[in-house]
């Protein structure tokens, strides 16, 4: 079963800079600190990148298939983590209360080792929310 | 929560009647005896379990004069649910890094 990640952020530059600061390498290379960086922010346009991560390098490729600045963008994403499937990162930003709203959706996702537990989990953590 | 309490967290979760119990004591406290019933296992089999749960701190005992009582400490779970997905930890380090670069700026 194919699962989606998503998270929501509230940032305080306007839409058009975060929109910025995800599409222009030199500003990739800035925050995300890849160790290796192509991209192309276009439609169709290609991107690769690798991040060190929990003491490992991760190569990532994909390819952009919506650019539309300043309040969406969506790549294709492949990495050793995705397993080789094909997953989708899209990321939507919305003005809000005199920033931006990130909304961050990566859908595609195997399930991965941790998720093996998850069944055992899932009646566990549904319960979670009625803790105080 | 460091690496050796994940470690004896997901250990503690990785058995069938510690989960059980977890499920029953997210409903409310409980008591020992009124837990134990509910399994098909000795009371001295439920109280190994409650000391794994207690040592990876998902558990607090508590006495109320003879009586044990069992609640959830609700931390550590919610430590756990945020490793479940690899992706999902690695979004919100990437957030707070592009959060942390934009507000440089300002």
């Amino acid at each position: 079963m194919p699962k989606t990640v998503t998270l929501t952020r509230q940032l305080k530059a306007p839409a058009e800079r975060v929109f910025r600061a995800w599409t222009d390498p030199a500003d990739v290379k800035r925050w995300f600190k890849p160790t290796r960086l192509i991209m192309d922010a276009k439609v169709d346009g290609l991107w690769h990148s690798e991040v060190e991560w929990q003491g490992k390098r991760w190569p990532h490729y994909g390819r952009f298939t919506r650019l539309e600045r300043p309040r969406l963008f969506e790549q294709t994403w492949m990495s050793e983590a995705t397993h080789g499937l094909e997953s989708v990162v899209r990321v939507e930003l919305e003005a809000k209360g005199g920033g931006t709203e990130v909304r961050l959706t990566h859908s595609g996702l195997p399930d991965d080792e941790a998720e093996n537990h998850r069944k055992g989990w899932e009646e566990i953590l549904s319960s979670l929310d009625d803790l105080r | 929560m460091s690496a050796a309490a994940l470690d004896r967290s997901f250990a503690a979760l990785s058995d069938p009647t510690r989960r059980a119990i977890v499920s029953r004591l997210a409903g409310g406290p409980a008591r020992v005896t009124d837990v134990a019933a509910r399994f098909p296992i000795s009371l001295n089999a439920v109280s190994k379990h409650l000391k794994v749960l207690e040592r990876a701190g998902l558990v607090r005992r508590r006495r109320a004069g003879r009586e044990h009582h069992l609640e959830l400490r609700a931390a550590p779970l919610r430590e756990i649910a945020r490793w479940t997905s690899r992706y999902e930890r690695f979004w919100n380090e990437k957030l707070d890094a592009l959060d942390a670069f934009l507000e440089e700026e300002d």
